[in-house]
Formats: C-alpha cells, sequence, structure tokens
C-alpha cells in the first residue's frame, strides 16, 4: 500500500472536548480524524463548516472537507514520552465585546492546551479518488497550501516536516505503534514490562450526518502486546514498525 | 473527558461484584444536616437527626434514608417541582422543606398548607410536549390524582406530630425538615424517574430526535446562558456542545453525585486519581494509594454549590513511587532540617511545599489570584504563579518535563522572594537543602554543589579559627571567598541593634551584584557602618576580614549566589563555641547565635 508519511506538530495545540463548558475547555491529547481532515482540507482549500451560511447555499450533509476526504485512510502516533504531552490550562479575556453581553462585555475563557505536540501521521489513498489524493500529495511534498493549516485554534499554526512516500505491507504482529481502536477490557494488555504505559481516549472518529456531531471511538496506545482476539483489521508496517489506519 | 471517566464508573462494578453504580453511589452519599422522618402505616414516624454531614454508621434506618433521599433530592435549584421553591422534594413519597418554613413562630408556619397544596397540585403536570415525550418513551405512565392526594392526605395527618418533635430538637433554621413516606425503595426509584428523565438535560430547547431517541444538552458541567453566546461552539454544525441520551444524563447525573460526596477520613477530597483498567478499592484514590505504575486519570475538583471538574488529564503511566529517590540533606548541621532520602511524589511535595515555600506551594495549586498576605510577599506570589505548574505537573502527575529545565531558577525564585519576610536564618538553609536537593536530582552528571560547600566550609572554619597570629591567611579559590563573605556579612548583620531584622534589606545590594566589585563594597560600608562594635583584636574576624579582602579573581566571573547565601546561613565561626576554653580567648561568644537562630 502506498502512503504518504509525514510530521505534525506546533508549539501549541488545542482541539477541544466538547462535552464542558463551565469552567475549563479541555482538549484531547492529541489530535483526532476529524480536526486531522479538517487541516488537511485546508491545505487543500476545500470548506468548512460555515461556507454554505457565509453564501447562503443549501445546507449540506457534509462540510465540504468531511464530504472529500472521509475516505481517506490515516494513521496517528503520538510522539511525546508514553503518547503524553504536557498539559497547560491557560487563562485569557476574550473581550472583544461581544462575546459577553453582560456588564463589561468580557468573557473570561480557561482553556487547556497542549505544548509542543508533535505527531507522525501517514495517510493511504483508500477509496479517495485519484485526482485528490495526487493534488493532497504535491501538497505535501512541496509544502504548498490554500490555506493556512493550524492545530485547532488559529493561533497554533501547524508545522508540517518530513514528508516522504512510503511503502506500506500488511501484518498482524501483537504490538501496535500507532493509535488504535479497542473497545475490548483494558486488562486483558500485558507485556511491556517495567515501563508499560496505557494511554486510553475517546476521541471523535467521524461526523455525524447533518447534524454533524462526533461520533466516538475509544482509541489506546500502549507498548503492550494486545491478545491475536483484539487485534484490529487494517495494520500495516513499513518493515520497523506496525500502524493502525482507520 | 466524561466518556473516559464514565467508562471506569461503570466498570468497577466488573471489577467488584458488589458495587454497581447506585450502590457506590449511595456507599459515598451524605444526608444534609436536618430531621429525618420515616413516615409508617399507622402514623407513626421513625426520627433520625443529622447533626452535620456525618459519615455513614451501619444504621438499617440511615442507609434507608440515604437510599430514598438520594432518590428524591432535587437535581439543583433550579429544577424544581415546586414552582416557587420552597419544598425541595420530588415525588409524591417526600415532602422536604427548611426548618423556618416548617416552623414559624407559634407552631406551623401559617405559609405551609400552602406550600405543601401547590407542591401537590404541581407534582402530577407535566411541563412541556418534549418532558412528555421523554418520559412516554421510558413508559411513565402520568401520575393519578387519587394516588397523589392519598400521599398528601398522609403528610397532613401527621404534620402537628411532627412539629412537636421537631420543637424538641434545637435546629437551625437552614437544616431541613425532611419527611418520608414508608413505601419500598423501589418505588422510590421508579418515581425518581419521573422527575429525573425530563430534567435530566440543561434545557429541553436543544432536544432533537435521532434513531428514536431523544438527545439533549448534558447538564453536568455545562451551561447556555443567553448572555454568553460564545458558550456555544461557533464554528461548528453543532451549536450547542454536547448532546446526550437521557440515560447518560442520569449516568452523569449519579457521577457527579458520588463525585461530590468522596471523602478520605472524614474530610472532603478535592484531588485524586480514577485508575484505568484495574480499580483499586472505592475507585477513587489518592496519590499514596498508587503504589504500582499504572494508567489513570488525574481530576481536580472545584467545590463550589455544584462540583466543577477543574483539571483534568490522562497518564498513561503514574507512580507515587518514583524510579530514583531525591536525597534531602543537611549542608549545615542544623538540627531542624530532616536529612531523608524520600522516593514517593507525595512526601516530596510535602517537604519541597514545607522547606521551600514555607507552606504556601499545595494551598495555591488552583487559586485564581494569591492572596498577599503578611507571610506572602507579592514577590513569592509570582513566584508560586511561575513555578506551580511546573510543580504541579512533576508532583502530582509525574511529568518532570517542564520542571527539569526550570528547577534552577524556580527555586533560587522562590528562595530569594521569601527572604523578604524571613524570619528565620535557619529557614534560609533550609531552601536551600532543598535547593541543593533538587539540582542534585535534576542534574545527575554534575558535582554535588552542597557537598563542595560544605568542605569548603569547614576548610574556612580551620582557618579562621586559627590561633597562630603569624600565619598569612588568604583566599584560596571563589568559593571559599563567597562563603566568607557570606560569613561575614551575617556577622555584621548580628551586630544590628534593630527591632525587626530585614533579612533582605540587608542582602538586596548583595543578591543582585552583577560583579565581585559590587559585593566589595557592600562589605567596605557595612564594616564601616559596624566597626565601632567590632574588637580589632578578635582573631577570628580578622582572619575572615583577610580572606574576604586578599580575593582578587584575574578575570570577570559570575557570581556564586548559592555559596554567598550558605556562607550567610551557615553556623557562623565568628561565633563558633569550640570549647570552654575558646570562650577565654574570645569573649565575643553569644551561644544563641550558635544556633542560627533569630
Amino acid at each position: 500500500m502506498k502512503s504518504i508519511r509525514f510530521t505534525l506538530s506546533g508549539k501549541a495545540a488545542c482541539f477541544r472536548q466538547p462535552d464542558v463548558n463551565a469552567q475549563v475547555y479541555f482538549t484531547y491529547n492529541n489530535i483526532h480524524k476529524v480536526a486531522l481532515l479538517g487541516l488537511l482540507g485546508a491545505i487543500l482549500g476545500l470548506s468548512g463548516y460555515r461556507n454554505y451560511k457565509l453564501y447562503d447555499q443549501k445546507e449540506p450533509d457534509y462540510p465540504e472537507f468531511y464530504q472529500v476526504l472521509s475516505s481517506l485512510y490515516v494513521a496517528i502516533i503520538p510522539n511525546g514520552e508514553n503518547g503524553y504531552f504536557t498539559k497547560k490550562i491557560q487563562y485569557f479575556n476574550n473581550s472583544v465585546g461581544y462575546a459577553s453581553k453582560e456588564q463589561g462585555g468580557n468573557l473570561q475563557v480557561r482553556e487547556q492546551w497542549l505544548e509542543h505536540p508533535s505527531w507522525t501521521i501517514f495517510l493511504a489513498q483508500n477509496n479517495l479518488p485519484d485526482g485528490t489524493w495526487d493534488k493532497l500529495c504535491h501538497s505535501l511534498l512541496h509544502g504548498q497550501c490554500i490555506y493556512i493549516p493550524y492545530l485547532g485554534r488559529n493561533d497554533f499554526p501547524a508545522q508540517i516536516d518530513a514528508v516522504s512516500m512510503v511503502e506500506l505491507t500488511p501484518t498482524r504482529a501483537s504490538r501496535i505503534d500507532s493509535l488504535f481502536r479497542f473497545d475490548g477490557d483494558l486488562r486483558a494488555l500485558d507485556g511491556g514490562g517495567p515501563s508499560q504505559y496505557l494511554f486510553v481516549e475517546n476521541a471523535p472518529l467521524a461526523l455525524v450526518r447533518k447534524h454533524n456531531f462526533y461520533e466516538f471511538a475509544r482509541f489506546i496506545y500502549t507498548n503492550g502486546n494486545i491478545p491475536i482476539g483484539y487485534l484490529p483489521d487494517h495494520l500495516y508496517t513499513d518493515g520497523q514498525r506496525q500502524y493502525y489506519f482507520y | 473527558m466524561f466518556k473516559e471517566l464514565l467508562q471506569e464508573f461503570m466498570n468497577h462494578q466488573v471489577q467488584d461484584t458488589k458495587f454497581d453504580v447506585d450502590t457506590i453511589v449511595i456507599q459515598n452519599y451524605k444526608l444534609k444536616p436536618g430531621l429525618y422522618f420515616r413516615i409508617r402505616e399507622n402514623n407513626e414516624t421513625d426520627c433520625y437527626f443529622v447533626k452535620k454531614s456525618t459519615a455513614p454508621d451501619n444504621d438499617p434506618l440511615v442507609e434507608w434514608f440515604k437510599e430514598a433521599d438520594f432518590a428524591s433530592t432535587l437535581i439543583e435549584m433550579n429544577k424544581p417541582i415546586d414552582p416557587k421553591k420552597q419544598i425541595h422534594s420530588n415525588n409524591i413519597y417526600t415532602l422536604f422543606c427548611k426548618h423556618d418554613v416548617f416552623i414559624g413562630e407559634r407552631g406551623i408556619n401559617p405559609d405551609l398548607m400552602e406550600h405543601i397544596d401547590r407542591y401537590f397540585d404541581a407534582l402530577p403536570k407535566i411541563k412541556d410536549k418534549k418532558s412528555e415525550e421523554i418520559l412516554a418513551t421510558a413508559g411513565y405512565q402520568p401520575l393519578n390524582t387519587e394516588t397523589v392526594e392519598e400521599c398528601k392526605t398522609k403528610f397532613l395527618n401527621v404534620l402537628d406530630a411532627i412539629k412537636d418533635m421537631i420543637i424538641q430538637y434545637d435546629i437551625k433554621d437552614n437544616s431541613y425538615v425532611k419527611l418520608f413516606l414508608d413505601v419500598s425503595l423501589e418505588k422510590y426509584q421508579y418515581e425518581s424517574g419521573r422527575y429525573l428523565l425530563p430534567r435530566i438535560f440543561n434545557s429541553n430547547n436543544y432536544n432533537i430526535m435521532m434513531d428514536e431517541q431523544v438527545i439533549g444538552l448534558s447538564n453536568a458541567n455545562m451551561g447556555m446562558n443567553a448572555k454568553k453566546p460564545y458558550l456555544e461552539h461557533k464554528t461548528t454544525q453543532f451549536k450547542v456542545p454536547y448532546r446526550i441520551t437521557a440515560e447518560d444524563g442520569v449516568l452523569l447525573h449519579k457521577f457527579f453525585l458520588w463525585l461530590n460526596g468522596l471523602e478520605l477520613e472524614g474530610k472532603t477530597l478535592y484531588t485524586g486519581y480514577i485508575p484505568v483498567g484495574v480499580h483499586l478499592p472505592g475507585l477513587f484514590a489518592v496519590a499514596k494509594d498508587i503504589k504500582v505504575r499504572s494508567s489513570a486519570m488525574y481530576v481536580n475538583l472545584d467545590r463550589g454549590i455544584n462540583v466543577t471538574i477543574d483539571d483534568y488529564d490522562f497518564l498513561p503511566r503514574f507512580n507515587n513511587s518514583m524510579d530514583k529517590p531525591i536525597r534531602f540533606k543537611d549542608y549545615f548541621e542544623s538540627s531542624n532540617y530532616p536529612s531523608q532520602k524520600l522516593n514517593k511524589l507525595n512526601e516530596v511535595e510535602t517537604h519541597i511545599n514545607l522547606y521551600l515555600y514555607g507552606g504556601h506551594l499545595i494551598r495555591n495549586y488552583y487559586t485564581e489570584r494569591v492572596k498577599v498576605t503578611d507571610n506572602l510577599s507579592r514577590e513569592l506570589a509570582v513566584q508560586i504563579v511561575t513555578s506551580r505548574d511546573a510543580m504541579h505537573d512533576w508532583l502530582r502527575k509525574g511529568n518532570e518535563v517542564p520542571i527539569r529545565s526550570c528547577v534552577d531558577k524556580v527555586s533560587m525564585g522562590v528562595l530569594l522572594a521569601r527572604l523578604q519576610n524571613l524570619e528565620y536564618v535557619s529557614a534560609l538553609a533550609q531552601m536551600l537543602n532543598v535547593r541543593l536537593a533538587l539540582l542534585n536530582y535534576f542534574n545527575k552528571e554534575e558535582n554535588d554543589m552542597g557537598y563542595v560547600m560544605e568542605e569548603t566550609y569547614l576548610s574556612l572554619k580551620d582557618k579562621v579559627l586559627s590561633k597562630n597570629k603569624n600565619e598569612h591567611i588568604a583566599c584560596q579559590n571563589s568559593l571559599e571567598f563567597y562563603i566568607a563573605a557570606g560569613q561575614i556579612l551575617y556577622y555584621y548583620f548580628s551586630l544590628s541593634e534593630a527591632q525587626k531584622m530585614h533579612y533582605d534589606v540587608f542582602l538586596r545590594g548583595i543578591v543582585s551584584a552583577k560583579n565581585i566589585q559590587t559585593i566589595k563594597d557592600e562589605h567596605y560600608k557595612y564594616l564601616h557602618k559596624y566597626s565601632y562594635a567590632i574588637d580589632y583584636n578578635n582573631q577570628r574576624f580578622n582572619n575572615m576580614l583577610s580572606i574576604v579582602t586578599s580575593y582578587a579573581p584575574e578575570n570577570e566571573e559570575s557570581i556564586d549566589r548559592d555559596a554567598l547565601l550558605y556562607g550567610f546561613a551557615a553556623n557562623n565561626i565568628i561565633y563558633f563555641k569550640d570549647d570552654d576554653k575558646s570562650k577565654q580567648d574570645n569573649n565575643e561568644v553569644k551561644p544563641d547565635e550558635n544556633e542560627g537562630g533569630k
């Protein structure tokens, strides 16, 4: 399987978890598939969620970037120690005036940010039309984009480097070196010795038609061994490590 | 965040079959202060008085009240049954109100009847169409008016008797009076669904149908406020951030009730870990419980009117036991610093909090504005704010990355900031001990700076104590110079007759010095100032002075503040009390000063 690999990093990032808004906005530890597709959409110049409102068009089932790119396969490898990135809660004011109608017009925001995140990303064509795939690879390899790709907020520009084409072959080893879906009992995972780590995150996997909520799935990242029965499909290797594509 | 938390919350039963979700909540459930009455068929009552939120005992009556109360309390005051919010229960079997609503100046409060009528009128009514939909989906039939009246009569029959019993107790106005009918707990649970399901969402205005299920805006740590349009998600298609099913809403509600009741040995818990995969008994753990490496969620709670999670992080590999210990060592021969080898993060935290931050770190981890007081200077507040995240990441989450790069700056910053309100010079010694231990821990390849300073101090001591008047005493190296400079400055300081000692005024010029000349200039200033009090025959002082003045480095060098402060904080050699005979030679010995005291 042909694949394009690159490193995605930045000084900070915030991929908001949608479940709370009372005190602090928390971030996912890793970029999720929907956000990644959005970022690639920016590179290709595809439109986002608000386009139809801005231009008075008919409401589509999905935003353009998702419509076009959702058939792409991705594999995500967090490059932090044990898959973890340092997070810090930032406290700032939104004082533009229209963010709060209370006296003073000030909205206080507390937001958790990732510090120096870095991921290795693999993309594979899957069912993506040839034209779009070639254009995407060309843009990545030549460092070109239509809109500026950023990591969750437009204050955090994304750094994309070490881009290269890689040939992958299917495998089924018991260790997976990328994030992968896992719905089984976590206690079944073992190995890794005293340095074993286990990272778990329920992250957006896809968008729901029309309403465009996230559909979630549980992803884990571990150096433990996965029992054969729990091994997911779509495992590929570059000869050194094994990655899960979804 | 909630998905991971709820997975473990529900999974707990898999690990410990006794604990299903309701049991684990009730185990932590606390009855609010007040009088609890169970009204039996023959109008007799069982009564229980909760004085404060006490720890649960094994009284079956209390257990019964806990379960019935758990099913009958309001989600929050904004979601009442009684439109005027006087009655605080939620079903036909219960009647809760505050003491002053029940009892007036002369017996039963005259308004109580009105409240009870209004409450029982409101119970069978369904708020709106959407609530009706939800109840119908869950299979609830509308309440039968006869049943409602029947229950109401049961309460009215005992009101007078209850009043008499209440008067016997001296309870505060804001304590509760809670009446329960003696029906099975299953009935309570069933009726609680009638209240909870239509109100579990933040607001039914956001409900939508999906796959024949109503989903609505979650109410846990979530709010929509017309005055704050940016609580919506502006750049996604879904404006309302998080929609869930009513069942998930009930689960979240229970999860927060559980969080609300968390305590350890009678103390409310604010911070802790929820292990992932293999659980600990009780599910919620404090740092010292986590003795082996495990994957855990770190949670910090803000306890206001409602519980809010104000910090959350998933730790893929947390262990309270550290991979290698920190050696906290006393480099000063002082008796009030415990030399110890610590390898538990929570113990290291306590140690650093006490000896470096003077007790101000832990309680200010999450304070928005660190309050400046007599004990906590503005400078220290600044230092706490700059360093607390890095300390917290290390000591609570086991993440050394942030502190590793700033430990030098942070420990020196805190130390200098605390000089301002320093009451005892021994506190300076303690801070230096902590700082040196931290530097050793994080830069293992470098020399043990404390050890080198201690050795230099000892050789300095030999020199200064030398009684050979003909010996030429000169400075050997820069370290010796700085320690001697610190020593001699402390000596001047001790001669001061000021009522209140200000270490910061004394040390300001010195610690901000950019080069060695500034230090010497400062030193001369004090020498002139206190020369009247110094005996020119004091050989120890003369020896020390000779060391300080004889040092002149050929090249520019940076100031060794650690050695300077070490010299200042170490037992003063000029005042050293070796044996009895030395007293005769040196009548200036002040024994108290030897302890490095006030």
